[in-house]
């Protein structure tokens, strides 16, 4: 006998519930986004590489799932995030389907694929996303948060932590200190890791001085509640960039205006992980429990431009495979929605002509009412009862209203589940 | 109230220091035991500690089922992970180094690669890279001076701490690879919801690194 082969590559099989679940979440995510005026867009499975690298960083171009195409000859690429594709997608249909000024509200639920960065994460993501586009004021930022709050809160994640930064706070305070090239990478790295003490101690080996070497490393600290942008500017006054420093502020305080817990926002000032791509404010969230961020965003105001239309624009992405597992770790009860009270099983005798037209007669007109129903042949009504009660078992409590009937002769018998075949299984 | 923290700590030859380390800095460690059978103990304070195989802790700390760790620089640099490394704790010193057979000096040639036995694949590959060769990387799980010793590599790239091992299986350093200390390691996903908490933690563990070196400054 053939052996059942590899396990499943890339991503996760779902069986009928987890499929469920996962489409009863992506439906609420769509439905909330939808809700606050965002409409969902499709993009290609298959891209050209071009069109998806243009819009990337240097390290996620290369976890690109790239090969030629038969026929073209032409480089291209599994879908590996979105947000290029709607960019490319918003440059092209610009003055004509949409307005050349217009802001845009777009949302998609999409499943990306990359190379995996470590080994045990998997290359199939499952995303729900959107993208703000042409408004640049800090109000969208704002309403990014608030809605990834929102669409979070929907699912049953009200209690996730808001983790704000900026792309280029560390660049505008690095920036004025000239460093060689060398040291601003070890400098980075240090900041990277949170190490204080390296990060001092590369800054003097450069020759700052002691108290701007001191200011810089205090960046690998500030991190905690909002308060502490106001202590930050206090205590490192010029070091900060006026420009990031301001439109952080205005965020949090946009936020704060909404009604937003503040205990669930966190700043973090020396943030640089992940941050090449972000043009301003980063949002990451994070729940308890689960150890990569639910949320990815931020501001890209550089990215159109890539694609010859330059606009504002900013957007995030919701992991939901990561959202599951902040389900779970919540103590959240994951199981499927019942199904409808009155689902149908007709079981006819097998080999019989007209007793399956007649099943079939019988679930149509269950169907037409609304309801689920199939057939399912059966040697005799022992097995037919057998059969229900499987189901039933298989399916858990929301199956237990299923209904049996079994066709024999001119005969139609409402099944009763026996306990026998409870205890069997 | 926060709950307590959650550390992994390196079984072997590190523990007993970082223990006493932590110790200082108030994480309630102090009074670990190598030989302790337990895997997870309680602590005073609320904290728990995990005595997990060195190599392991990074994984611990990824995940999030610790919140801070110790590890060498050698297991976070060879393994990459998406970790904070806020503090040099400057314990468990020691060097990764290229080494060869001192009869047997592996002179390299043009299209000749090198063979060469570790428990570091990635940073062995790395820096014969960095040279402009092509290692063939044969990775062992220990004894990693017997590969060179009798013959199954040209080089290994291997921990060293005083080079005793070394000198007494007829080995030769050829060149550091990299300078090795263990660091504490924080998970970015507690950093970020138990901030107060863990940057406090990271504060007082400073505090008791800083002192050390001032009183090593002293002595020396």
């Amino acid at each position: 006998m053939a052996s059942v082969g590899q396990a499943a590559r890339g991503g996760r099989e779902l069986l009928p519930q987890a499929a469920a679940r996962r489409r009863a979440l992506v439906d609420a995510l769509l439905g909330e986004l939808s809700r606050w005026g965002y409409g969902q867009v499709e993009t290609p499975l298959l891209e050209s590489f071009d069109v998806v690298a243009r819009g990337l960083g240097e390290a996620d171009r290369a976890r690109c799932v790239r090969f030629i195409e038969a026929g073209t000859g032409e480089l291209v690429t599994l879908r590996a995030d979105p947000t290029p594709q709607i960019a490319h997608m918003i440059a092209r249909h610009s003055g004509g389907e949409l307005g050349r000024d217009e802001v845009l509200r777009f949302c998609y639920a999409a499943d990306v694929v990359r190379q995996p960065a470590s080994g045990h994460e998997p290359a199939e993501q499952h995303q729900v996303g959107v993208e703000l586009v042409g408004d640049a004021d800090p109000w969208a930022d704002v309403e990014l948060v608030a809605l990834a709050h929102a669409a979070l809160r929907c699912v049953g994640l009200p209690q996730v932590h808001l983790d704000l930064s900026h792309g280029q706070l560390v660049a505008g305070v690095l920036a004025p200190l000239q460093l060689l090239p060398s040291v601003a990478v070890t400098v980075q790295q240090a900041l990277a890791r949170k190490d204080r003490a390296a990060v001092e101690l590369a800054l003097r080996g450069a020759g700052q001085s002691p108290a701007t070497a001191r200011a810089v490393a205090s960046l690998c600290d500030r991190i905690g509640p909002p308060a502490m942008i106001e202590r930050a500017a206090a205590e490192l006054g010029a070091v900060l960039p006026a420009g990031p420093l301001a439109a952080l502020r205005e965020v949090v305080e946009g936020v704060a205006a909404l009604g937003l817990d503040a205990a669930q926002l966190v700043v973090d000032l020396g943030e640089t992980r992940g941050l090449e791509y972000y043009s301003g404010v980063r949002l990451r969230a994070w729940a308890p429990g689960v150890h990569r961020p639910l949320v990815r965003g931020g501001r890209y105001d550089h990215l159109y431009a890539r694609y010859g239309h330059p606009r504002p624009a900013t957007g995030f992405a919701i992991d939901l495979d990561a959202s599951f597992a902040a389900l779970l770790a919540a103590g959240a009860s994951l199981a499927s929605p019942p199904a409808p009270a009155a689902d149908l099983v007709v079981i006819p005798r097998r080999a019989d002509a007209a007793l399956r037209r007649r099943a079939a007669e019988l679930a149509a007109r269950s169907r037409a009412a609304g309801r689920r129903a199939w057939i399912q042949l059966a040697d005799d009504a022992g097995a037919a009862a057998t059969l229900l009660q499987r189901w039933r078992l298989r399916e858990g409590e929301g199956a237990r209203a299923t209904m049996g009937v079994w066709l024999d002769g001119d005969d139609t018998t409402v099944l009763e589940a026996s306990e026998s075949a409870d205890e069997r299984t | 109230m926060d709950q307590g923290l959650t550390i992994a700590l390196p079984k072997g030859r590190i523990l007993g220091e970082a223990a006493a380390l932590l110790g200082r800095a108030g994480l309630g460690t102090a009074a670990l035991r190598g030989d302790d059978r337990r895997l997870s103990i309680p602590l005073p304070g609320g904290h728990v500690a995990l005595l997990v195989k060195p190599v392991d802790v990074p994984t611990y700390v990824e995940y999030g089922v610790a919140q801070l760790g110790v590890a060498g620089g050698d297991t976070l640099r060879e393994q990459a992970r998406d970790l904070y490394e806020p503090v040099d704790l400057g314990i468990g010193r020691c060097r990764l180094v290229v080494a060869e057979p001192r009869d047997r000096p592996s002179r390299l040639q043009r299209g000749m690669t090198v063979r060469v036995a570790t428990k570091y694949p990635r940073l062995a590959r790395a820096h014969y890279l960095e040279h402009g060769i092509d290692p063939e990387v044969i990775e062992l799980g220990g004894s990693v001076e017997l590969a060179a010793v009798i013959g199954l590599a040209d080089h290994i790239v291997d921990l060293v701490e005083s080079g005793e091992t070394m000198r007494l299986n007829g080995l030769r350093e050829v060149e550091t690879v990299l300078d090795v200390t263990s660091r504490l390691i924080v998970n970015p996903a507690a950093f970020k919801l138990r901030a107060a908490q863990v940057t406090a933690a990271i504060e007082a563990i400073r505090a008791v690194v800083g002192s050390v070196s001032e009183d090593l400054r002293e002595v020396s």
